[in-house]
């Protein structure tokens, strides 16, 4: 698409981010909530990394924390988040706000949040340039105007002289990824870049979003509650629970034999003809009197006296899958294997 | 496929609400109402029961204008009044006659906006002829009214009256419309609920935080509108105390720098509209938060 | 056996003082028999929401008739209607939002009883309370609780409780499951299934997620700007979509197996305000099979099958009457019109 990204294909192999022990907590008058446990992923060069679990799993805690985008009462207490040479976590927020957009790209839920409603879109491309590097509102118009184009818009010019309101919530989310694009990131974080839209937009947007990724080698960390999102479009997955990340892998892999029994359950709660719908017993336990042990034991169907008081760590078992759960994995459980044929 | 499981391992931690002793135990949590509360009551039975140092409204000749001093707390006023017992005695009339206000207010005003809030031309009709009626200076129109039908303790009611109704009347409105389009609204009408069944059941219950709110806010605005009737010389009339009447009275000597005349009844008017604030403040909160 | 509820050409526009009429529900006609499901399925405004009101008199229509029990529910006196709905309930998609915020639970649950079994003592009302409250498999030590102590689930299990509790015979499900999350959302679908068995119910079940419509319902109809598209038994419909929204509904759907690819069935641009009425197809401008007699005039609704009917004149009338083009590759003159979702053909296509 453009010249810029010279710089980053002259990097060595090292991934695009590397998440280590982040662990982010929130100081309430009940008391602190552990929002986010010794979270670690990594996100590889060109790959598309999902983020999965349900709400109050801590998948936006963690993004937002990789972000700089924690306030208190929320306050990152450790763990590091390493992109090239630097340490995210580390970073002062001068620093941090040149990187952002420079070299991580965001997009958020809802595409008016994004956008400034009082300028219109020329006028916002211009900013964002300007904000990381002098640009002439010639060189930032024609910029917007490709950028647009990139995203699928047929008229830019039009769009680029109108304002976030006059934009369908689609055309909105393709704006807004356009401006996330428009510096040349080497990451794109998306935090469920397509709830707020139709099934039939969401798609498009998808499509959109990660061929564009694809298509320049950029990597992309996708947070979202859908599963059918991480099936289609995500490369590697990272399934969160209680604030932890519980299994990670291959999507290809942990989608079709799934080893956390959580990831197994929650697979099976997505309602399918013909089959019954896996009743998840209880809920979520509180984040504030952390449970001991395994946080799912009290949920899990194969939960043993291990569970309760020893706390799984994640431990890596090969072919690039990790999984934080006392069952013995290479033991195969039966039900596991009927997923991918569903 | 049964899951009693789910409700046994949820002890959820919100708060159980329920008897005086977690009603109790929730209001301590808001302080500014036990405060506020305290001081307006604590100033009411001063005036009735304390035993004031000297006759509020037996003025001492040979005593007048003496500046604040052990046997004047407060000084005296040019009459010869002990300004500490009339800024005490003053509270037990103008407090009561302020809340006496606000409270009919809100009796008249609250089902005036819950009318004014059904749909249809009535409603409608009800705004418009308030608009035009707010459009008046309202103190002037008190005065006017006060002046015509003559001096006499109701009518100043009637004057706090004609300035809190349009208001109780129009937030209870605004909070009825919105209500109107709540989805338990909705949800009580598809239960079968008759309309004065949710106008009371369920309407009803909901704005009443709103209004304790609006009624404080009324009080202590009601307060002022009695200093300023009884500085204009209407309403309360010597020699009962009134703190109006008592600054007006002030407002003289305030050139010849006998500052103390006008203050403390200042001071008292200060204190208890600042009571009703706080009260008022805390309840908002209060509201705001119960069944959370 | 005469079908419980049923809808005959229902017309609703919304009409506000200073802006233009809404155009909300148009001709729409279906009937439900005592125990079944009708799944109502379709995107934000298609109008389904509209419907759901339409059949519980909460909102009177414009023109056509809804019968309850064999009974039109617009002709008849308020008190009438209001006694109807003890047999004929509602849970909405909110839960919170639909529990009134200063009532207990306890009395949001018994609230239809004293509303409508006026001859039961207190204690006799307490009783059915906490039948219901087992019945939905909540702790009867929520009902001194006020709404917002409990979890989404738990509220929708009180909303569902309310729902039940007078023993109706049938409820309008607005979107139950879409504000809870997946393990919830499980649960409370095996509740309405539990429940739907234990007291015969039939459910009008709006939604627009394919796959819980898939598993839920014993027939769909698929709603587009206010009309209904396509009717049939769900799993005709789903295997075989005749309408081509449906089928870009449903290709729009995505499959939580990664080896499995769905083909996308894209329709061009996005869904036109309700503001606007179309004079032809409600889906021409979008159609990727559209001929020019398709924007002319006003399509029916026809039966294609038993039980099964398609309104899309491409599929109905003339010898084009195929199947559609799923799965199959589009003509080369589509391509670069679809190319908009398709970042890598890197042109620009015509946007939404």
């Amino acid at each position: 698409m453009t010249a810029q990204h010279d710089g980053r294909s002259a990097a060595t192999d090292a991934p695009a981010l590397r998440v280590a022990g982040l662990t982010t907590e929130f100081v309430t008058r009940r008391g602190v909530v552990h929002a986010v446990n010794d979270v670690s992923f990594t996100v590889g060069r060109g790959d598309i990394v999902g983020i999965v679990g349900e709400s109050g799993c801590g998948k936006s805690a963690t993004v937002r924390s990789i972000m700089g985008l924690i306030r208190s009462p929320g306050r990152v207490v450790g763990g590091s988040a390493e992109m090239g040479d630097h340490d995210l976590l580390q970073l002062s927020r001068r620093d941090l706000r040149k990187i952002r957009g420079a070299q991580i790209g965001f997009v958020a839920q809802n595409p008016f949040g994004s956008l400034n409603p009082i300028l219109n879109i020329r006028r916002q491309f211009h900013n964002v340039v300007n904000s990381h590097r002098s640009a002439s509102r010639e060189e930032t118009y024609e910029l917007g105007l490709s950028m647009l184009r990139s995203v699928g818009i047929a008229g830019p010019e039009r769009v680029l002289d109108g304002y976030a309101h006059e934009l369908s919530g689609g055309m909105a989310q393709r704006v807004v990824i356009a401006l996330a694009l428009s510096l040349d990131p080497a990451l794109v974080i998306a935090d469920e870049p397509t709830t707020a839209l139709d099934v039939t937009v969401q798609r498009q947007i998808l499509d959109l979003i990660s061929g564009l990724v694809k298509q320049d080698d950029r990597s992309m960390l996708l947070v979202t509650h859908d599963l059918g999102v991480v099936a289609q479009y995500c490369d590697q997955v990272v399934v969160m629970y209680a604030g932890k990340v519980v299994e990670a892998g291959p999507v290809a892999e942990v989608f079709t034999r799934p080893l956390m029994p959580y990831t197994l359950d929650l697979l099976e709660a997505i309602p399918r003809r013909g089959a019954s719908l896996r009743n998840l017993r209880g809920r979520v336990p509180d984040l504030i009197n952390y449970p001991t042990g395994c946080p799912y034991k009290t949920r899990c169907r194969f939960a043993f006296d291990r569970c309760l008081d020893e706390v799984p760590a994640l431990r890596p078992i090969g072919d690039g899958r990790a999984v934080a759960c006392h069952l013995n994995v290479h033991e195969e459980v039966p039900e596991l294997a009927s997923i991918g044929s569903g | 496929m049964t899951d009693t499981e789910t409700t046994a391992t949820l002890a959820s931690p919100g708060p159980q609400i329920g008897g005086l002793r977690a009603t109790w135990d929730r209001l301590r949590r808001y302080p500014g109402i036990l405060v506020g509360g305290f001081i307006i009551v604590g100033l009411v039975l001063a005036g009735f029961f304390a035993p004031l140092p000297y006759d509020p409204i037996e003025p001492n000749v040979f005593e007048i204008l003496q500046a604040p001093s052990a046997a004047h707390w407060f000084g005296t006023d040019v009459i010869g009044f002990d300004i500490f017992s009339r800024t005490i005695d003053a509270a037990q009339r103008d407090i009561p006659l302020a809340l006496i206000g606000a409270l009919v207010s809100l009796v008249v005003g609250v089902p005036l906006g819950l009318v004014a809030s059904a749909k249809g031309k009535a409603g409608e009709r009800i705004m418009r002829a308030l608009d035009v009626f707010q459009a008046f200076p309202l103190i002037v129109l008190s005065v006017a009214l006060v002046t015509v039908t003559g001096n006499e303790l109701r009518n100043v009611v009637f004057a706090i009256l004609i300035i809190n109704v349009p208001r109780f009347m129009r937030l209870v409105r605004s909070e009825a419309l919105s209500l109107r389009e709540s989805r338990f609204m909705e949800a009580a009408e598809a239960v079968g609920c008759s309309r004065t069944r949710m106008m009371f059941r369920h309407m009803l219950p909901n704005v009443v935080g709103i209004t304790m709110v609006q009624t404080s806010l009324a009080t202590a605005h009601a307060l002022i509108v009695i200093a300023s009737l009884s500085f204009l010389g209407i309403g309360v009339t010597p020699p009962d105390a009134s703190w109006g009447a008592m600054i007006q009275a002030g407002a003289r000597q305030m050139a010849t720098g006998e500052w103390w005349v006008v203050t403390f009844p200042g001071l008292g008017v200060l204190l208890a509209v600042a009571s009703f604030n706080m009260v008022a403040d805390s309840l908002d909160a209060f509201f705001d938060r119960s069944g959370r | 056996m005469p079908p419980l509820v049923r809808v005959e050409g229902v017309d609703k526009t919304f009409r506000r003082d200073g802006g233009p009429p809404v155009y909300a529900v148009d001709e729409v006609s279906f009937e439900i028999s005592p125990g079944e499901t009708l799944a109502l399925i379709g995107e934000s405004g298609s109008g389904k929401s509209t419907v759901g009101r339409l059949v519980l008199g909460l909102i009177d229509p414009d023109a056509g008739t809804v019968e309850f029990e064999g009974r039109n529910i617009n002709g008849i006196s308020s008190s009438e209607l209001r006694a109807t709905r003890s047999r004929m309930q509602v849970v909405f998609q909110e839960p919170y939002e639909s529990l009134n915020p200063r009532m207990r639970i306890g009395a949001i649950v018994e609230e239809p009883l004293v509303v409508h079994n006026k001859t039961l003592s207190k204690g006799e009302r307490r009783e059915r309370v906490l039948e219901t409250f087992e019945a939905v498999h909540l702790d009867a030590e929520f009902a001194d609780r006020f709404p917002a102590a409990l979890s989404g689930g738990q509220q929708q299990r009180v909303g569902i409780a309310r729902a039940v509790v007078t023993r109706p015979s049938f409820i309008v499900l607005d979107e139950p499951t879409s504000s809870l999350d997946l393990s919830v959302r499980a649960q409370i679908l095996n509740l309405l299934g539990e429940l739907q068995n234990e007291f015969n119910l039939a459910y009008l079940f709006i939604s627009h997620d394919i796959s819980t419509v898939e598993y839920f319902s014993d027939r769909v109809a698929v709603m587009y700007r206010g009309q209904i598209v396509e009717s049939g038994n769900t799993d005709d419909v789903i295997d075989d979509p005749q309408h081509p929204y449906t089928a870009a509904l449903l290709s729009a759907a995505l499959s939580v197996n990664p080896t499995e690819h769905q083909e996308h069935f894209p329709l061009e641009g996005s869904i036109p305000s309700n503001t606007e009425l179309a004079t032809g197809c409600v889906l021409a401008g979008r159609c990727p099979i559209e001929i020019p007699e398709c924007s002319q005039e006003r399509v029916p609704l026809e039966s294609t099958a038993t039980d099964r009917r398609v309104r899309c004149i491409r599929v109905t009338s003339g010898p084009l009457q195929a199947r559609l083009p799923i799965g199959a590759s589009p003509g080369p003159d589509r391509a670069a019109a679809e190319s908009n979702a398709d970042p890598k053909s890197g042109e620009p296509g015509s946007a939404e």
